[in-house]
C-alpha cells in the first residue's frame, strides 16, 4: 500500500517535473521572442524594437521562475562576451542562487540582451522579497551602464534605474542612491539618452523630495530641461513633481496647471488609478488654495469617490467658509493628510477659508456691518475682521470698500465677467492646449511598416482588372458595331 | 571634513564660505565645492558669478582653482563654450589625462573648437594659445600610443598639415599614405585644402627610396600637374636596367588615361614631346616607350584593347532584339527609337551592327528625328573606334560640304564624335568645327545639332577655348535647335573647368533668350561645367535657386548634383531633398530626387532608406526621381532593397514612371544572372511582357525595350561604371548617366549613356603590350558569374496572335490546316535563322582573316543554341569552388574579391591589389617563347586598311549597307 502510494508519488512528481519543464520552456519561449525583438532592434538601430520587448514585461512579471531567467541566460554566456556584459550575466545568476553555466554554443550577448535579462532578474527579485540582493545586482549594473551609449539601450536602462532606486527605497536609504543616479544623468544628458533622462529626473525628483529637499528640487527642475519627446508615464509623474514642488513654493497656479496636466497625460486605467489618486489629493489642496472650488463631479468618479472622501469634506468646509468645520476636519484626518504629505499645504487652507466666507458674505450682502462679519466667521474681533477684508480687498478676491467711520464694508455692483477679456483668454488657452495635443499626437504618430504595400497589391489589382474590363467593352462595341453593320448590309 | 561632505544636503555653507574676507576661507569653500560639483551644480550654479569673480580677482592665489569649478558648473549646465574657455583659464589644474566624462567632453569641444577656428580661414586673429596647447597635447598622446589614424583624421579637419606630415612620416607609412589617398581626401570638402594634401602626399611619396609612382601619379592628375608627370614618366622609362620601371610606367599611363581628364593626358603627352626635341633619340621608332606611353595616354591602347575584348566576348542574344522590334509599331517614331536605343546599347561598343543589316526594311521607316537617332546609334556601336571612325560613317557624312539628308548627316555627325567620345583627334574636331559653320539655309540647324552634339562628346572636358568659342557662336544664333545643342556641347566641353567667362555668358544668355530648350540645355550645361566643385559651386547654385523661371531652377538642381556628385556631402543633400518636396515645378522635383543618386553614388546601402517615402510619393514625377536615382546610385550592386522598391513600381499607373522603374533595374541588374540575383529572370521576362502586352502604355513599353537593351549593354559585358576601378569618380561616365536622363526631354540624349559604360575585362598585357595567354584563379563558385542563358523562341504564341486577327469566314477552315500551317512557320523561322547566320558566316570569313577563330565567339556569332554555360567558358578545372578566368574574358564587379592571381604563374602583375581592367604584367622567363592571343578585330581591320589602300571599290568591308533613306525632307 505504502509502496503504491510512494510509487504514485515518484509518478506525480516526474509528471510535475515534466509539466515544470514544459512551463519553463514555454516561460523561456517568450522571453526569447522579446530577446528577438532586442536583436532586430540592434540590427536596424531602432529603438521601438526595445520598446517592444518592453511591453510585455509586465505579463511576463507574473509568471517569472529562477530557472527559466538562469536558462536563458545560460544560453547567452558565452565567452566572447564583453567583460562587463559577462559580468553582469554573472551576476544575475548568483542572485538567482542558480549555479553559472557555461554554454558551448552561447551566442554573444549584446548589452541590450544583458540588460534585459538583468532586468528580469531584478523584477523576480523584488516581487520575492529579496531587496538585498537586487540593490547588489542593481550596482553592479548601474557600474557597467556607462560603457555603451546606444540608441536602443535607453529604454532598458531606463527601467533599470528605475527597479535600482525602488531596492534602495524600500530599504529606506533612498539617498545613498543620490551620487549614482546625478552621474548617471549627466551621462544621459551627454549621450542624448531621453528617455533614461527622463527617468533619471523624476527619480532625483522623489529622491529629493522623499527628504522634503524642495530647494533642490526646485533648483533641479530649474536648471534642467524634461526631454520634449519622453514617454507620457514618465512625462505625467515628472509634471506630478514639479507641481508638489511648486505647491510648496506657493506657486499655485502653474502648480495647479501642472498637475492638470499629470492627470491627463497619465492613462485613466485600473493601474494608473493609485497615480490617480495622488495626483487629484495634491490637485484638490491646490484648487482650494487658488481659491477655486473642485467639481462636485470629481469626487463622483468610482476610483476616487472613497479615497478623496476627507478631501470632499475639506472642500465643503472651505466652501461654506465655516471656520469650525473646517478645524474639525483637519484634525479628524490629521494622521491621514500626514501620510498624504499634504498636511502643511491644508495648514496654509485657513486662511482661503475667511476669504471664502468674506467672498460669500460680499456677494450676498451689499452692505454689511464689520460686527455681523466677526459673527459669521467666528472671528476674535472687529479688529481682526477690519484687517481680512483689507487684505482680500487688496488680493482681489473681493471687490468692495470699507467704511471705517460707520463701520461696514460695501460692496461694488457685480460687473459681467463677459463683458471683459476674460472668457477670451479662457478660450485661447483651451484652444492651445488642444493644438498642442494635436501637434504632439501628430508627431508621435509612425509610418507603418511594410504592411500598406498589401493594400497597394490590392489596389493594383483592382486598376488592371477595371482596365481589362474597360478593354472588354471597348472590343464589345467594335462587334457590336459589326455586327449592326452586317445586319444593315442584310437589310440593303 | 570629507566625511561630513558626504552627508550634506546642501552646498548652502560651502557657498557662503566665498564671501568671506579671509583668502584661506575661501580656498577651502573652493576645495571644497570641487569635490561635490557633481552632486551640487543646480545649487553652486546659483552662485557661478562668485565663483567667476574670484577667477578674475588678479591677486586671488587659487584663481585657477576657481575656473576649474566654474568650468564644471558650466559643463554641467550644458554651456561647453563657457566651460572650455574656464578649463582653459584652469591651466595645468585642468587634467588631460582624467578619464571622467567631464575631461572628455570639454577635450572634444576643444577639439572641434579648434578645427572650427582653423577652417573659419581668418588668420588675422590668432587662435588662443591655449586652446592650441591642449590640442597639441592631445596630437602627442595619440603620437604616443601611435594612434595614427586618429591624428590624421584630427590633423586634416584642423588643416595642420605640419602633424600630418610628421604622422605620415612615422607611423605605417604605406598603408597609413594609402588610407589617406583613398579615404580622407574625398571627404575634405575644401578644393583648396584638397590640393594642399594631395602636394603633401607627393611630397612625402617622392622620400622614400623607392616611391610608388602609381600614387604620386594620381595625385599629380588631381592637381593638374602635367609637367611632374611626364618628368616622371620620363624617369621610369628612362631605367632601362629593369623591365618592370618601363612596365610601372605603361601602367600608370593606363591608370591616368582612365582616371584623369582629356585635358590632363594632353598636356602630358605635349610634355613628353617636349622632352623629346631635346634628347633626340628614337622617338619615331613605333616600338619605343616613349612613343607607346604617349599611345597609351591619347587613350588609343586602351579603346583597342577594350574594343578588342568586347568583339571577342559579345554574347548579345539577338532573339531579345527581334522579338521587341517585331512586336513593336516602328512607324510610331517613339517605338522605332525604343528598338534604336536597345540594339545601340546592346551592342555598344562591340562594333557589331548585324541587326542593322538584317533589319533594312525597319531601319526604312525611319523618318525625320528617329533617322538622326538611328544613324547616332552607328557611333555607340562603334564607340571607340578611332582609326576607323571616318571610314565607317563615310556613307552618311555629306559630300563636299552639301546637304542631302540633313537628318542622317546631323546623326553621323554626332555618331563620330560618339565613336571619339573623350578622345577626339585634332581631325576630329576640326572637321566637326567647319560642319558648325560651313552649312546654311534651313537644314543648318539639324546639322548644327548633330555637329554640337559631336563636339561635345569628342571634345569632353578638353576645357578647349576655341571649341567653346565656335559652340557659343552657335548659341548666339538663337535657334532652337542648334542652340539647345551649342549649351550641352559647351558644357561637355568645359566641363569642370567652372570656367567664369563661358558660366557668365550662359548665364546671361539663360536669362535673354525665349527657347525654352535653349534654357534647359544651359541649365544642363552650366550643371556640367560645375561638375566636381563641391564649394566652389556654392554662389552659382545660390543664386539660380531663388529664381523665378523654373527652368534656371532646374539649373540650380543640376549644378547641386554635379558638383556634389559622389561626395555625399549632407547640405547637398539637404538641399535636394528640400526642393524635391517643396518645388512648385514637378520637373525641378523630379530632376532633385534623381540628384541624390549622384550624390550617394558612392555608398548605395543608402539610398533605398532615403527614397523609399519619396517612391510612394503621390506626385508620379517624384516617384519617378526616386527610381531613377535608385538606379544610378545601386547600378550593378544588385541590390535587394532597391528591387524591393522598385519592383511594385513596374505596375504603377502612371506610365512613365514604370519606364523610369524599368530603366532603374535594369542599371541595377545589369550583368547579373538569376543563379546570383533570382530576380533577374524575372524581371527579364517583366520587361518582355510589358513591351508585348499590346494595351500597355506606349511610354512604359519605350521604356521596357530600353531597359532591355541596359540590363545586356555592350554584349553582356559592360558594367554602369560611374567610378573607375580605383575609385575616382569617373566624369565622363557621370556626364553621361545626366545626359541620359535628359532622354525625357529629348530622345536622341539617351545615346550619352554609352558614356557610362565600362567594360568589366581582365586585360593582361605584356610589355609589347600584346595580350599572352594567362590564367587567373576565381576562388568561388563558377556559376554565380556566368551569362545568362538566351531566350526561347516562343513558337507558342504565334497561333494565339494569329487567332486574334483571323476573319470569322475562315477560322474552321483554318483551324483544320493550323498544324501544318506552324509548322511551316517554324520552318520559315528557320529559313530566316539560317539565312541570317549563313550571312553571319560570309561576314566572318569576309573579315577575320586568319583561319582560327575563337570557337566560343563563333558559338555566338552563329546564333547557335546552346545554353550550357559550360560552352560559353573554357580552359576550367572541375570543382566547385574555384574556376580559372582566361585573359581577356569577363570579370564581374561582384566576383574580383574572389579573383587571385595565380602563385606560378609566368606573368606578374605590375601593380599589385587588383585583378581587372588593363594590367601590365611582367615575364618572369622572357626568353621563353610567348604564347600570345591574337587579337581577332584588330587584324581583321588592319586587312580592311591593306584592301582600302589597294581596292578603293571595297572602302567599307564592316558596312556593305547603306540606310535604305530615301530623298527626306526636315
Amino acid at each position: 500500500m505504502s509502496n503504491n502510494e510512494n510509487a504514485m508519488d515518484v509518478e506525480l512528481t516526474a509528471e510535475q517535473k515534466q509539466a515544470e519543464s514544459r512551463r519553463i520552456l514555454l516561460e523561456g519561449k517568450y522571453i526569447t521572442r522579446n530577446v528577438r525583438f532586442l536583436e532586430r532592434g540592434i540590427a536596424a538601430a531602432e529603438v521601438h524594437y526595445s520598446h517592444r520587448a518592453l511591453r510585455t514585461l509586465s505579463n511576463l512579471r507574473k509568471r517569472l521562475e529562477p530557472e527559466t531567467i538562469a536558462e536563458v541566460i545560460a544560453a547567452y554566456t558565452s565567452v566572447s562576451n564583453v567583460q562587463n556584459v559577462a559580468e553582469c550575466l554573472r551576476c544575475a545568476v548568483e542572485a538567482l542562487e542558480m549555479k553559472p553555466a557555461a554554454n558551448p554554443a552561447a551566442k554573444q550577448c549584446e548589452p541590450e540582451i544583458c540588460l534585459f535579462f538583468c532586468l528580469l532578474t531584478q523584477l523576480y527579485l523584488l516581487d520575492n522579497g529579496q531587496y538585498e540582493k537586487g540593490a547588489k545586482l542593481s550596482d553592479t549594473l548601474v557600474g557597467m551602464l556607462s560603457s555603451s551609449p546606444r540608441k536602443t539601450v535607453d529604454p532598458l536602462v531606463a527601467r533599470v534605474f528605475f527597479y535600482f532606486s525602488r531596492f534602495y527605497e524600500v530599504a529606506d536609504r533612498l539617498s545613498d542612491a543620490r551620487p549614482a543616479l546625478l552621474r548617471a544623468l549627466q551621462a544621459a544628458t551627454l549621450a542624448n539618452m531621453k528617455e533614461s533622462k527622463a527617468m533619471l529626473l523624476t527619480l532625483l525628483l522623489r529622491n529629493y523630495l522623499h527628504y522634503k529637499l524642495y530647494d533642490q528640487a526646485e533648483r533641479l527642475t530649474a536648471k534642467t530641461t524634461f526631454p520634449t519627446d519622453a514617454p507620457n508615464n514618465l512625462l505625467a509623474r515628472y509634471l506630478y513633481y514639479v507641481g508638489r514642488i511648486e505647491a510648496i513654493q506657493l506657486n499655485y497656479s502653474q502648480a495647479q496647471m501642472h498637475l492638470l496636466e499629470a492627470t491627463r497625460k497619465a492613462p485613466s486605467n485600473a493601474a494608473t488609478a493609485g497615480f490617480q489618486q495622488t495626483v487629484h489629493k495634491v490637485y484638490v489642496i491646490v484648487e482650494l488654495l487658488m481659491g477655486n472650488i473642485p467639481e462636485r463631479s470629481l469626487f463622483r468618479i468610482p476610483t476616487l469617490k472613497k479615497p478623496l472622501q476627507p478631501y470632499l469634506e475639506l472642500t465643503q468646509a472651505v466652501r461654506i467658509g465655516d471656520l469650525n468645520r473646517f478645524q474639525e476636519v483637519v484634525s479628524q484626518y490629521q494622521s491621514k493628510f500626514l501620510q498624504d504629505q499634504v498636511l502643511i499645504l491644508i495648514q496654509r487652507l485657513r486662511h482661503n477659508v475667511i476669504k471664502a466666507g468674506i467672498r460669500s458674505i460680499s456677494v450676498a450682502y451689499s452692505r454689511i456691518s464689520l460686527r455681523d462679519i466677526c459673527l459669521k466667521l467666528h472671528l476674535d474681533s472687529e479688529e481682526d475682521a477690519e484687517y481680512i477684508v483689507a487684505k482680500a480687498i487688496r488680493d482681489g478676491v473681493i471687490d468692495a470698500t470699507i467704511d471705517h467711520q460707520k463701520g461696514y464694508v460695501k460692496s461694488a455692483e457685480i460687473h459681467n465677467v463677459y463683458g471683459t477679456s476674460d472668457p477670451q483668454h479662457a478660450f485661447d488657452r483651451r484652444i492651445t492646449f488642444c493644438l498642442n495635443i494635436y501637434n504632439e499626437s501628430v508627431k508621435s504618430m509612425r509610418y507603418p511598416g511594410s504592411d500598406h504595400r498589401k493594400e497597394l497589391a490590392y489596389a493594383d489589382e483592382a486598376i488592371r482588372r477595371e482596365r481589362e474590363l474597360a478593354q472588354e467593352l471597348e472590343n464589345d462595341d467594335y462587334d457590336e458595331d459589326s455586327d449592326a453593320d452586317d445586319v444593315m448590309d442584310e437589310d440593303l | 571634513m570629507a566625511v561630513q561632505v558626504d552627508t550634506l544636503t546642501s552646498a548652502g555653507g560651502l557657498i557662503s564660505l566665498l564671501d568671506e574676507d579671509e583668502r584661506e576661507l575661501q580656498y577651502y569653500g573652493l576645495v571644497q565645492l570641487n569635490s561635490v560639483t557633481d552632486r551640487f551644480w543646480t545649487e553652486i550654479s546659483d552662485s557661478i558669478s562668485k565663483i567667476e569673480i574670484l577667477y578674475e580677482d588678479e591677486s586671488f592665489e587659487h584663481r585657477k582653482l576657481a575656473a576649474l569649478v566654474a568650468s564644471k558648473i558650466y559643463f554641467h549646465l550644458g554651456e561647453f563654450d563657457d566651460a572650455l574657455t574656464f578649463a582653459l583659464g584652469a591651466g595645468e589644474l585642468f587634467n588631460l589625462t582624467d578619464s571622467s566624462s567631464y575631461v572628455q567632453t570639454v577635450v572634444n569641444h576643444a577639439i572641434d573648437k579648434y578645427i572650427e577656428l582653423r577652417a573659419a580661414d581668418n588668420m588675422e586673429s590668432p587662435i588662443d594659445s591655449r586652446l592650441e596647447a591642449v590640442v597639441e597635447r592631445m596630437f602627442a598622446r595619440c603620437f604616443e600610443t601611435k594612434d595614427y589614424a586618429q591624428v590624421v583624421g584630427i590633423a586634416i579637419e584642423s588643416r595642420r598639415l605640419d602633424i600630418l606630415e610628421r604622422a605620415l612620416k612615422n607611423g605605417d607609412t604605406r598603408s597609413l599614405l594609402a588610407y589617406v589617398q583613398k579615404d580622407c581626401v574625398g571627404l575634405i570638402s575644401s578644393i583648396h585644402v584638397q590640393a594642399q594634401v594631395q602636394e603633401l602626399l607627393v611630397k612625402v611619396h617622392l622620400q622614400f627610396d623607392s616611391p610608388d609612382y602609381e600614387a604620386v601619379c594620381l595625385c599629380l592628375s588631381k592637381l593638374n600637374n602635367p609637367q611632374k608627370t611626364a618628368e616622371i614618366l620620363k624617369l621610369l622609362i628612362k631605367d632601362k636596367s629593369d623591365d618592370s620601371k618601363t612596365l610601372s610606367a605603361y601602367q600608370i599611363a593606363f591608370d591616368l588615361d582612365a582616371n584623369a581628364t582629356q585635358e590632363f593626358t594632353r598636356a602630358v603627352i605635349a610634355e613628353l614631346s617636349l622632352g623629346d626635341g631635346i634628347t633626340g633619340g628614337d622617338s619615331n621608332v613605333e616600338s619605343s616607350p616613349i612613343t607607346r606611353v604617349k599611345s597609351i595616354l591619347s587613350g588609343d591602347e586602351t579603346l583597342k584593347l577594350h574594343l578588342e575584348f568586347l568583339f571577342r566576348n559579345n554574347k548579345t542574344d539577338m532573339k531579345i532584339l527581334d522579338r521587341t522590334c517585331k512586336v513593336l509599331d516602328s512607324r510610331l517614331s517613339l517605338a522605332h527609337n525604343a528598338v534604336t536605343f536597345s540594339n545601340a546599347f546592346m551592342h555598344a561598343g562591340t562594333t557589331v551592327d548585324n541587326f542593322l543589316r538584317e533589319n533594312l526594311e525597319w531601319l526604312s521607316r525611319a523618318s525625320s528625328w528617329s533617322k538622326f537617332t538611328a544613324t547616332a546609334a552607328l557611333g555607340v556601336i562603334h564607340q571607340g573606334q578611332v582609326k576607323h571612325g571616318f571610314s565607317l560613317l563615310q556613307p552618311y557624312l555629306p559630300e563636299d560640304s552639301t546637304s542631302t539628308s540633313p537628318f542622317s548627316e546631323g546623326g553621323a555627325f554626332f555618331a563620330l564624335g560618339l565613336i571619339h567620345a573623350c578622345h577626339g583627334t585634332e581631325k576630329v574636331i576640326d572637321y566637326l568645327q567647319d560642319a558648325l559653320i560651313s552649312y546654311q539655309g534651313q537644314n543648318a540647324e539639324i546639322l548644327q545639332h548633330g555637329a554640337c552634339l559631336g563636339l561635345g562628346a569628342a571634345g569632353m572636358g578638353s576645357g578647349s577655348e576655341e571649341i567653346a568659342h565656335a559652340l557659343m557662336n552657335i548659341l548666339y544664333t538663337d535657334s532652337a535647335v542648334s542652340g539647345e545643342a551649342a549649351a550641352i556641347g559647351l558644357g561637355l566641353v568645359m566641363m569642370g573647368t567652372k570656367h567664369e567667362g563661358t558660366l557668365k555668358d550662359m548665364l546671361l544668355y539663360a536669362k535673354e533668350t525665349e527657347h525654352e530648350k535653349i534654357i534647359r540645355a544651359l541649365s544642363v550645361g552650366m550643371g556640367l561645367l560645375m561638375f566636381g566643385c563641391k564649394q566652389e559651386a556654392d554662389g552659382l547654385i545660390e543664386k539660380l535657386i531663388e529664381e523665378e523661371d523654373p527652368l534656371l531652377r532646374l539649373g540650380a538642381v543640376h549644378a547641386i548634383t554635379m558638383a556634389y556628385c559622389g561626395t555625399g556631402d549632407n547640405t547637398a543633400i539637404r538641399k535636394l531633398l528640400h526642393l524635391a518636396v517643396s518645388d512648385v515645378k514637378d520637373d525641378v522635383r523630379r530632376a532633385a530626387v534623381t540628384g541624390l543618386g549622384f550624390i550617394l553614388l558612392r555608398s548605395p546601402e543608402q539610398v533605398p532608406r532615403m527614397v523609399q517615402l519619396l517612391s510612394e510619393s503621390y506626385n508620379p514625377h517624384v516617384r519617378v526621381g526616386a527610381a531613377v536615382a535608385l538606379g544610378i546610385a545601386c547600378a550593378g550592386t544588385g541590390s535587394k532593397a532597391a528591387i524591393e522598391i522598385l519592383e511594385p513600381m513596374l505596375k504603377d499607373s502612371v506610365d512613365f514612371v514604370v519606364e523610369g522603374a524599368s530603366i532603374a533595374l535594369a542599371f541595377i541588374l545589369i550583368q547579373q544572372n538569376d543563379i546570383y540575383e533570382p530576380k533577374v529572370a524575372d524581371i527579364r521576362k517583366r520587361f518582355s511582357e510589358i513591351i508585348e502586352n499590346k494595351h500597355s502604355e506606349s511610354v512604359s513599353r519605350f521604356g521596357a525595350a530600353l531597359s532591355q537593351g541596359i540590363i545586356d549593354a555592350g554584349g553582356r559585358n559592360v558594367t554602369i561604371g560611374l567610378t573607375t576601378s580605383d575609385g575616382q569618380l569617373n566624369a565622363p561616365a557621370c556626364a553621361g548617366m545626366l545626359l541620359f536622363i535628359q532622354f525625357w526631354y529629348w530622345f536622341p540624349l539617351a545615346h550619352f549613356l554609352t558614356l557610362s559604360f565600362k567594360p568589366t575585362a581582365l586585360i593582361a598585357i605584356n610589355k609589347e603590350l600584346q595580350a599572352p595567354n594567362i590564367e587567373t584563379t576565381c576562388l568561388s563558385r563558377k556559376a554565380l558569374y556566368g551569362y545568362p542563358p538566351e531566350i526561347e523562341q516562343h513558337v507558342a504564341q504565334a497561333p494565339a496572335k494569329v487567332a486574334t486577327a483571323v476573319l470569322s469566314t475562315t477560322a474552321k477552315a483554318r483551324r483544320t490546316v493550323k498544324k501544318p500551317a506552324e509548322e511551316a512557320e517554324e520552318g520559315s523561322a528557320d529559313a530566316q535563322k539560317k539565312a541570317s547566320s549563313e550571312d553571319n558566316d560570309k561576314m566572318d570569313t569576309d573579315s577575320a582573316t586568319k583561319s582560327q577563330v575563337d570557337e566560343s565567339s563563333m558559338d555566338v556569332d552563329e546564333g547557335s543554341n546552346s545554353n550550357d554555360p559550360k560552352a560559353l567558358k573554357k580552359g576550367r578545372k572541375p570543382g566547385n569552388d574555384t574556376f580559372t578566368v582566361a585573359n581577356l574574358s569577363r570579370v564581374l564587379p561582384y566576383q574580383q574579391k574572389h579573383m587571385k592571381w595565380p602563385a606560378n604563374c609566368r606573368y606578374i602583375p605590375v601593380k599589385q591589389g587588383r585583378v581587372s581592367g588593363v594590367l601590365l604584367v611582367k615575364d618572369t622567363t622572357p626568353s621563353e617563347p610567348e604564347d600570345l592571343i591574337s587579337s581577332m578585330l584588330q587584324e581583321s581591320l588592319e586587312e580592311e586598311e591593306n584592301e582600302t589602300a589597294s581596292d578603293v571599290a571595297e572602302t567599307q568591308p564592316p558596312e556593305p549597307f547603306e540606310y535604305p533613306f530615301d530623298n527626306e525632307h526636315a
